[in-house]
């Protein structure tokens, strides 16, 4: 079973406020070549109902326990270490 | 014709061509319930979540996660029927060749383009190829977060559909909550799409619906160049022991994108009900 830890404090996804969504960094969903990872906003509200973080998410977890294995692009290519997988 | 054309064509041949689908009346019905507790329909509930940008991204996760349960043994099956019956009463497509994506624009009006929500999830970019017509893009503009859209007359829509299949895009109309109440057409790639790839993956049958059609390769006409096989998103095309381009039917989508990468013209679509083994795949 392959687990994905992902660690907001590292990551700190710079986030726009006007796009509301992540801007920049997402080189883990730019190479993940099954494109398992996605971004999605943390449970928290901020003042105005919007998201206030955003987290990396992993989804297609039987697709993981095939692929994942053989890859670990995205942790290779992480430029904070915010991203480990375990098995 | 697939069952949900014999239920809801209305003698238009497809659902998605029937004109019902594209007005108000049945978008903004209202059954008994709504009536008593003073809410908006269904449909319009689940659009205003949907246009919300910036928490649409969370009850997706929970779905794909759910959606992963199919693998699992035992349950796994059960769960693809609750999947399947979901799909059909929330927010899933059939694929469309060109041809009705174009007769669909002519049907529907208010046309506007919004970013790709899968390419936006997945891969991090905007990329503007979701076309969306009333009343969808009125009840987006409600909404305050909502997705920043790109407003097109009928021609420009037409225009940029033949642009997306250019580049290999599949067409697909979604439904929204019932057939046949149709509200975008979407051009997917099926490397990050999120609604083909349970389909691909998991086989839930109702999340991606197959075209009406199936391509066939006139085989004295084809010269062997691959350019099919490149073009095909679903692996359904192959070189023969001939050496000619097969198209396998339980595979095919039917979207048409092959015929046009092929120079010779050797690639047609047929009506999958006339197809004996196409029929029953959907």
């Amino acid at each position: 079973m392959v687990k994905f830890h992902y660690d907001p404090d590292r990551c700190d996804l710079p986030y726009d406020p006007r796009e509301y969504r992540p801007t920049k960094c997402l080189v883990c969903l730019d190479v993940c070549p099954h494109s398992l990872l996605m971004f999605r906003p943390m449970e928290e509200k901020g003042e105005d109902g919007a998201p206030k973080r955003y987290e990396i998410h992993m989804t297609f977890k039987s697709y993981a326990d095939k692929y994942c294995p053989d890859c670990l692009k995205c942790v290779e290519n992480c430029p904070t270490q915010a991203i480990r997988i375990t098995f | 014709m697939c069952k949900y054309c014999k239920m809801h064509a209305e003698g238009h041949g497809k659902w998605y061509l029937n004109p019902r689908g594209y007005t108000e009346e049945l978008f903004y019905k209202l059954t008994l319930l709504d009536r008593i507790l003073g809410r908006p329909s269904k449909k319009v509930r689940d659009a205003l979540k949907s246009s919300d940008s910036a928490w649409y991204p969370l009850p997706i996760s929970k779905q794909l996660d759910m959606v992963d349960w199919v693998s699992k043994p035992f349950i796994g099956r059960l769960i693809r029927i609750i999947g399947n019956y979901i799909a059909l009463h929330s927010h899933s497509a059939q694929v469309v060749p060109l041809e009705d994506a174009l007769k669909i624009v002519d049907l529907s009006h208010d046309h506007a383009l919004y970013p790709c929500m899968c390419k936006r999830l997945f891969k991090g970019q905007d990329e503007y190829k979701c076309l969306n017509f009333a009343p969808l893009t009125e009840i987006n503009r409600r909404v305050e977060r909502g997705w920043k859209e790109k407003r097109l007359s009928p021609e420009e829509a037409k225009e940029k559909l033949e642009e997306f299949s250019e580049k290999g895009y599949v067409h697909a109309v979604f439904w929204w909550c019932e057939i046949p109440q149709a509200i975008c057409i979407c051009n997917c790639d099926s490397k990050y799409c999120y609604a083909a790839r349970p389909k691909l993956w998991y086989d839930i049958e109702n999340v991606y619906r197959k075209a009406e059609y199936v391509a066939e390769v006139d085989a004295d006409k084809c010269t062997s160049c691959g350019q099919c096989i490149t073009r095909c998103q679903f692996g359904a095309i192959s070189l023969g022991e001939d050496d000619r381009a097969t198209v396998d039917p339980t595979l095919c989508f039917g979207c048409g994108q092959c015929r046009f990468a092929c120079e010779q013209n050797a690639i047609t679509l047929v009506d999958r009900n006339t197809h004996p083994v196409a029929k029953k795949i959907w």
